[in-house]
């Protein structure tokens, strides 16, 4: 009997056909993802582009009719959100506070408080957690809303009436959203201070003012345009994923948690990629400007 | 204010129509549509009447062929551009259409709050009369969730008449109503006719006696084709 790998010819011929075949399939399936990719990214591009225009420059529709639904979104976006990002936010401002003074004070960093603060407080974790509660919150909310909407012909409706659902439905979310989004990460900002001053004052007994001289003096300017960047352009893809998918239902009601599970995790992927992207930017810049890089 | 533009012809020429890009609704339709008095668009279940009054209000767009208004390629029009004409088309759903976080009165007061027709006084009184009307008056604060379906479906019905356009499209409007409101729609489909002289209303439905004896055109529609039938004429 014979061992080891098959000789015969006509077998070696079929593998290497197979294997040429798989190879062309895997490619063109990656070819077809990316080419879904950018469709996808152009489409929603050009969802908040027309939602835009047509927002700003709709002469039919009055501001008082877009206030009101901005008014009602940044009430459900934002101020219903306020308990659950204040427990996140003191919490988090305690453990930041906690874990560094701890560690700070084996190795007499203990004024790097503040820097730590607004390293990890203000660039990362403010804009990070409350986009990723808007996104479980009013993303969904948004995504299933309009998926019902879709269901109930009620876009239709409106269109057949002549109002555009551009500027009427998504325009006035995306504003809210946007909106809400900032006011709910520097409302974040303000909680976890707080929460880092009672951790810092009861635990460790770091003196109030201290606490707050050691944050101010960390604070420049780019961490503010950070944190608007970073909050505005979350605030942007989240709203943007959601109308884009909750309009994306066609043939019923059972696409709708579909819709919704998808705007969840297009938006989370898309929301922590972005945030990552911008954080290396500017510890890329920061590097070359000590002409480390 | 949208300024209307008089819708005065109605045509489709080589219209093919796919649903969902999947199933052939129409295949290379040709057809005039009439612009005046109350037409019955007749055909069997499932051959594409929806459709049909989907392409004309412009909700969706014919997969080939063109539809034109005036002799004006709807197909090449923005949103705005049609709109001029579409604020002269009232459209009333086979089932849904009602905005749900508003309530009754809010639905029919919407595109004239919107689109600033009429005076406010006008808007008030010309939606409290359709509510009269339909029997409506007494749930006017009510959300369209928490009244009956043959409510909502009035509302529907009444919705396309309360901008008073050109041409009315009524797809199955008697389907889940009351009988009252039934006799009572027939009545206002007849004086708006006799009111606007240059009206059409389209009402596609198979209530035999709700369209018998007010219906004076007919269309048929069938796979490949329209048929037009003066039902009068014909009766005469």
């Amino acid at each position: 009997m014979q061992y080891g790998p098959i000789r015969s010819g006509s077998i070696t011929q079929k593998a290497s056909n197979s294997d040429k075949l798989s190879m062309v399939t895997l490619a063109d399936a990656l070819g077809r993802r990316m080419t879904q990719t950018v469709f996808y990214w152009w489409e929603l591009f050009s969802l908040f582009y027309l939602s835009l225009r047509s927002g700003l420059i709709n002469r039919a529709q009055s501001y008082r009719t877009i206030l009101s639904v901005v008014c009602s979104q940044i009430y459900f976006t934002g101020f219903q959100a306020l308990p659950l990002i204040s427990v996140l936010a003191a919490a988090a401002g305690g453990v930041v506070v906690l874990q560094s003074t701890s560690q700070f004070s084996l190795l007499g960093g203990g004024d790097a408080i503040g820097q730590l603060m607004v390293m990890v407080v203000v660039r990362e974790i403010a804009p990070l957690m409350t986009a990723l509660i808007v996104i479980a919150r009013s993303g969904t909310a948004v995504a299933s809303e309009l998926g019902n909407m879709k269901v109930n012909r009620e876009i239709q409706a409106l269109e057949s009436m002549g109002i555009n659902s551009l500027s009427f439905i998504i325009f006035p979310r995306l504003v809210g959203g946007v909106i809400s989004v900032i006011c709910l990460s520097l409302y974040f900002l303000f909680g976890s201070i707080l929460g880092g001053l009672v951790v810092a004052r009861g635990l460790q007994g770091l003196p109030i003012e201290f606490y707050f001289n050691s944050i101010t003096q960390a604070f420049t300017h780019a961490d503010v345009w950070l944190f608007l960047l970073k909050n505005l352009f979350s605030g942007v893809i989240i709203f943007t994923i959601a109308s884009y998918q909750g309009m994306q239902v066609k043939l019923g009601p059972h696409e709708v948690p579909q819709v919704t599970t998808k705007a969840v995790m297009d938006s989370i992927v898309a929301v922590i990629v972005f945030n990552l992207s911008v954080t290396t930017i500017y510890y890329l810049s920061t590097l070359k400007q000590l002409g480390l890089i | 204010m949208n300024p209307r533009k008089s819708i005065k012809k109605i045509e489709f020429e080589n219209i093919c129509y796919e649903l969902n890009n999947e199933i052939q609704v129409f295949k290379d339709i040709s057809f005039s549509f009439p612009t005046k008095d109350i037409i019955w668009v007749k055909s069997e279940a499932g051959v594409g009447k929806s459709s049909l009054f989907q392409i004309v209000d412009g909700l969706v767009q014919p997969s080939s062929g063109s539809y034109k208004l005036n002799d004006q390629c709807v197909e090449d029009m923005s949103f705005d551009e049609f709109n001029n004409y579409r604020l002269n088309i009232g459209y009333s759903f086979d089932f849904g259409g009602m905005i749900n976080n508003r309530t009754l009165y809010q639905n029919l007061s919407l595109p004239l709050e919107y689109h600033n027709i009429f005076d406010e006084k006008k808007r008030h009184s010309k939606v409290g009369e359709l509510l009269s009307a339909f029997g409506l008056a007494e749930l006017s604060e009510l959300r369209p969730s928490s009244v009956p379906g043959s409510v909502r479906k009035a509302m529907c019905v009444a919705r396309a008449f309360v901008h008073e356009p050109q041409i009315i499209l009524l797809d199955d409007p008697t389907t889940g109503l009351r009988a009252e409101v039934k006799s009572k729609l027939k009545i206002i489909i007849k004086e708006y006719i006799a009111d606007h002289k240059n009206s059409a209303i389209f009402i596609a439905t198979d209530d035999f006696e709700f369209i018998s004896d007010i219906a004076s055109q007919q269309i048929v529609l069938k796979k490949n084709s329209l048929e037009y039938r003066n039902i009068k004429e014909n009766a005469a």
